[in-house]
């Protein structure tokens, strides 16, 4: 109930940034060992070159009884990680658009870790270090955008992980005022 | 596009560095344990104790069926150094010990010296200055629900009351502990409660040892037999009224009171959700003069000392609590000459055993003991940072520090009520 709730509110604050103005959504996925972890991702642009970027992910924990030591009580699929953050942007050249966000993440889910590797077996052990506390950290993340289409790469320093996304702008694409890189 | 290439070297720079590289090489400066074992009893589907694996069972109220539930013992060897030189190699016996904190990743240890192995028992000091001269059992201890968070918990409550207290409890030192040549982290070395304890610490026959646990009114025997303590203890109590002096002599008798009011002492002071009818055991030998009265032990206080339980205030009848656990207790304060002697040890308690700057110096000392090896320790297991380590075992002092003065005027309280 919780997630379904969480997802609920997060396309309406989407849908109330409003789509006719310059909303990009991103379906985002980052994968881990034995994680799956799809989510969404938003982006609201109040001036040509700034926006408040936002997202969510959850997880689905799929794993072998002999790969593991322990498996944190988070359940099979819940809330994963969330980010809130700037965006810039950096580039506009003809249909494209190259620009850059930075801004907090957590994580709240499980995380396996090598732990060892089973020589009799030939495959790897590992152990879930999820702590049951809230993990924060930095996000940073890259976007670059072909009319309105747009995919999308970052990284968090929460716990060192790529994310990738492909999204959609919805209203009117900005203008954005090309910065003079000479000087 | 000036931001652009610091960013992407920021974020290669953070996803390349990963914790086994952090770990290339340790020192220690406490005793190191290397365990050398059979690598499928330890990591196969089958038969590997670690893994929850293809041939689990359930444990009590646990929640996973596991491997690492059952009571498979397999052979191993112990290899004891201190400061880089072998003091000891044992041939032993390897099992996984304690209840649900089982199902962290770093899990509780249990050695076993059998004739089997070679040794029926080892004469070798772990603890130093202990009272014990043999062990048969040495329990290396994941620190339990205290796990990940201050690791000393349980061992500084035991050192807080051990020289004071007339319950039994269990020495401690903390050891860094390798697992087939793998580092595995800080484990609390302690004593096993077992008969073969009370034989090598107090010399009594191990085979005439009960040992009880849970329910004060429906035990479950450890060891030995419930038959004497239902009978002489908890019948007796139920026909008798205790405010008679001879009838509570009677049942002086049979059980150690000192360590039963010890027992409640400690356990109501340090808050400890987990007592009461879980975490609490009683022994006696039934042969000896001396350790023939039942004797209370402390132990696995890891749910004690908890900075959200300061104003919580329970002690049976006395004040007025109505939860399970003081079957025994709420008969013994119907006589006077007992509230009396308890409340005045249990200010004797708050006073001494638990004055602020005492328990201040002993977890300062715990802490300091294994703060070089914290940083290890904590890369192993993902464990909190050590400048969180350190606020939540000053948490620890906060706590006696408000939880002196909250119980130090519980207790007036009672006492005025007393006069």
């Amino acid at each position: 109930m919780k997630i379904r709730r969480l997802l609920i509110i997060c396309l309406i604050l989407v849908s109330l940034k409003g789509f006719s103005s310059t909303t990009s959504v991103w379906l985002t996925y980052g994968q881990s060992k034995f994680i799956y972890s799809p989510g969404i991702e938003a982006v609201y642009k109040f001036s040509p070159s700034f926006g408040i970027q936002a997202g969510l992910a959850f997880f689905y924990k799929n794993y072998q009884d002999y790969q593991v030591v322990n498996v944190s009580k988070f359940g099979t699929f819940n809330l994963y990680n969330g980010n809130l953050g700037a965006s810039y942007s950096l580039i506009k050249k003809g249909n494209h658009a190259l620009s850059a966000n930075a801004g907090g993440k957590f994580y709240y889910g499980p995380e396996f870790d090598f732990l060892h590797h089973y020589e009799n077996g030939d495959y790897k052990i590992y152990f879930d270090s999820a702590p049951y506390r809230f993990v924060f950290g930095m996000d940073f993340g890259l976007c670059h955008q072909f009319k309105k289409w747009s995919y999308l790469l970052k990284f968090d320093t929460s716990r060192n992980k790529f994310r990738l996304g492909l999204g959609y702008t919805f209203g009117v694409m900005p203008t954005v005022v090309q910065p003079d890189l000479e000087n | 596009m000036k931001i652009f290439y610091p960013l992407i070297i920021f974020m290669l720079f953070f996803a390349s560095c990963n914790k086994n590289q952090l770990l290339e090489e340790l020192d220690h400066d406490i005793t190191v344990i290397q365990i050398t074992i059979n690598e499928d009893y330890l990591w196969s589907p089958d038969s590997g104790l670690f893994v929850i694996g293809n041939n689990g069972i359930a444990l009590g109220s646990c929640n996973t069926i596991a491997n690492y539930n059952q009571n498979w013992e397999f052979p191993a060897e112990l290899t004891l150094s201190q400061k880089g030189q072998i003091t000891d190699i044992e041939k032993v016996g390897f099992k996984i010990k304690g209840n649900c904190t089982r199902a962290n990743a770093m899990k509780s240890i249990g050695i076993y010296w059998r004739k089997e192995y070679g040794k029926k028992n080892t004469d070798y000091s772990f603890f130093g200055d202990e009272s014990a001269d043999n062990y048969k059992r040495l329990f290396l201890r994941n620190s339990g629900n205290d796990f990940g968070i201050t690791h000393i918990k349980d061992a500084a409550i035991t050192q807080i009351i051990k020289d004071f207290t007339a319950a039994e409890t269990q020495n401690y030192k903390p050891s860094a502990v390798y697992l087939n040549n793998d580092y595995w982290g800080i484990y609390n070395m302690r004593d096993m409660i077992t008969p073969h304890h009370f034989k090598y610490t107090y010399n009594v026959n191990e085979e005439y040892v009960d040992i009880l646990e849970g329910n004060e009114q429906s035990p479950t025997a450890d060891d030995g037999s419930t038959n004497l303590f239902l009978d002489e203890v908890v019948n007796f109590v139920q026909n008798n009224d205790l405010e008679d002096d001879k009838n509570f002599e009677k049942l002086s008798e049979q059980i150690n009171v000192e360590s039963y009011m010890d027992y409640i002492i400690t356990q109501t002071y340090i808050a400890n959700g987990d007592q009461l009818e879980n975490n609490v055991k009683w022994w006696r030998d039934r042969t000896t003069y001396k350790f023939r009265k039942w004797t209370w032990i402390i132990y696995d206080t890891d749910l004690g000392f908890n900075l959200n339980k300061v104003n919580e205030f329970w002690l049976g009848d006395l004040a007025g609590d109505s939860r399970s656990g003081f079957f025994l207790f709420n008969h013994m304060i119907k006589n006077e000459k007992f509230r009396d002697e308890f409340l005045e040890r249990y200010t004797y308690f708050l006073d001494h055993v638990f004055e602020k700057e005492r328990v201040k110096y002993i977890i300062k000392n715990l802490m300091k003991n294994i703060d070089y090896e914290y940083t290890n320790h904590q890369k192993k297991w993902n464990t909190i940072s050590k400048s969180n380590w350190n606020k939540k075992v000053n948490q620890l002092i906060q706590f006696n520090n408000e939880r002196n003065d909250f119980i130090q005027e519980k207790i007036n309280n009672l006492i005025d009520d007393e006069d």
